[in-house]
C-alpha cells in the first residue's frame, strides 16, 4: 500500500506540475520527469487529456448533458 | 454553502449549529426546514437521470438521509463537521438505493435495456453512484484529502469555494485538488465498467 500511495503521490505531482506548463512543452517534460517508466507517462497523459475534456464528473452530478 | 438552497437572508446557520451542539432544540427546529430541502436539491441533482418516476425516489431518498442526520448525532462542533455528515449520510443512502436498484435489475434484464434505451435520449448520460463511491473508496485510501473534496463535492453539493471555506484550505488548493481528482475518478469509474 505504501508503494501505491508513492506512486499514486508521483502521479499527482507530475500531473499538476505538467498543468503548470504550455500545452506544447508537456509531453518532452513528462517523458523526461517519468525517466523511462512508460505506464507512469502513459497514467500522466491519460489525467492531462480527461482534465482537457472539461468537468465531465460535475457536468453528471449536475444533470448537464455530456 | 450546502444551505443555498433554503437559506434565508436571516437564517444564520453558523449560530443555529452552535446553539443546537448547545442543545437549544428550538434551534434544532429552525435548522430542519433548510437542511431538509438542501438535501433535496442534493438528492434531485444526484437523481434526476436515474429513471422516470424519480421524483418519489428522490422524495425517499431525502427522507432517508435526513432521518440519519436528525436521528443520529447531533452535536456537530463545526461546520465542517455538520457538512461532511451530512455528505456522507447523502453518500450512504444514495449507495444503498443504488444497490438495492442494480439488484432488481439483475432480475429484470431485458427491461432494463429497454427502458435505458427509452430514457437515454431524454435525460443523456448517468452518473454511477456505486461506481462513484467505489472510486472514492479507492481516493481516501491514497489522498485523504483529494478524497474530502470531492466527497464534498459529489454527495454535499459544495461548490469550490465553499469547500474551501469548509475545509479550510484555500480556494486554490482546492480547485487543483479537485481538477485532478475528477479525472482520476473518471478513470476510475470507467476501468471499473470494464
Amino acid at each position: 500500500m505504501a508503494e501505491n500511495i508513492r506512486r499514486f503521490s508521483r502521479l499527482r505531482t507530475l500531473c499538476e506540475g505538467a498543468l503548470e506548463l504550455p500545452e506544447d512543452q508537456r509531453g518532452d517534460w513528462i517523458r523526461r520527469m517519468c525517466e523511462g517508466d512508460s505506464e507512469l507517462s502513459a497514467e500522466v497523459e491519460e489525467i492531462l487529456r480527461r482534465v482537457d475534456e472539461g468537468d465531465v464528473l460535475a457536468d453528471l452530478i449536475n444533470g448537464k448533458e455530456g | 454553502m450546502i444551505f443555498q438552497y433554503a437559506m434565508s437572508e436571516s437564517t444564520d446557520i453558523p449560530r443555529l449549529l452552535e446553539r443546537v451542539a448547545e442543545g437549544d432544540q428550538a434551534a434544532w427546529d429552525e435548522l430542519l426546514p433548510p437542511l431538509y430541502a438542501t438535501l433535496h436539491e442534493i438528492a434531485h441533482r444526484l437523481m434526476r437521470d436515474q429513471a422516470k418516476g424519480h421524483t418519489l425516489q428522490t422524495t425517499a431518498l431525502v427522507h432517508e438521509a435526513f432521518l440519519k442526520l436528525a436521528g443520529g448525532e447531533q452535536h456537530w462542533e463545526t461546520r465542517r463537521h455538520f457538512e461532511r455528515v451530512a455528505a456522507r449520510a447523502m453518500r450512504a443512502v444514495l449507495v444503498d438505493h443504488a444497490r438495492a436498484r442494480n439488484a432488481q435489475k439483475r432480475g429484470e434484464c431485458w427491461r432494463r435495456v429497454m427502458l435505458t434505451d427509452e430514457v437515454a435520449e431524454v435525460t443523456g448520460p448517468e452518473l454511477d453512484v456505486l461506481a462513484l463511491h467505489e472510486a472514492l473508496d479507492k481516493l481516501h485510501a491514497l489522498d485523504p484529502e483529494a478524497a474530502e473534496v470531492s466527497e464534498l463535492r459529489c454527495f454535499g453539493g459544495l461548490e469550490h469555494e465553499d469547500i474551501a471555506h469548509v475545509t479550510g484550505r484555500s480556494k486554490r488548493t482546492v480547485e487543483r485538488s479537485w481538477r485532478f481528482a475528477r479525472a482520476w475518478l473518471e478513470r476510475e469509474m470507467e476501468e471499473g465498467d470494464g
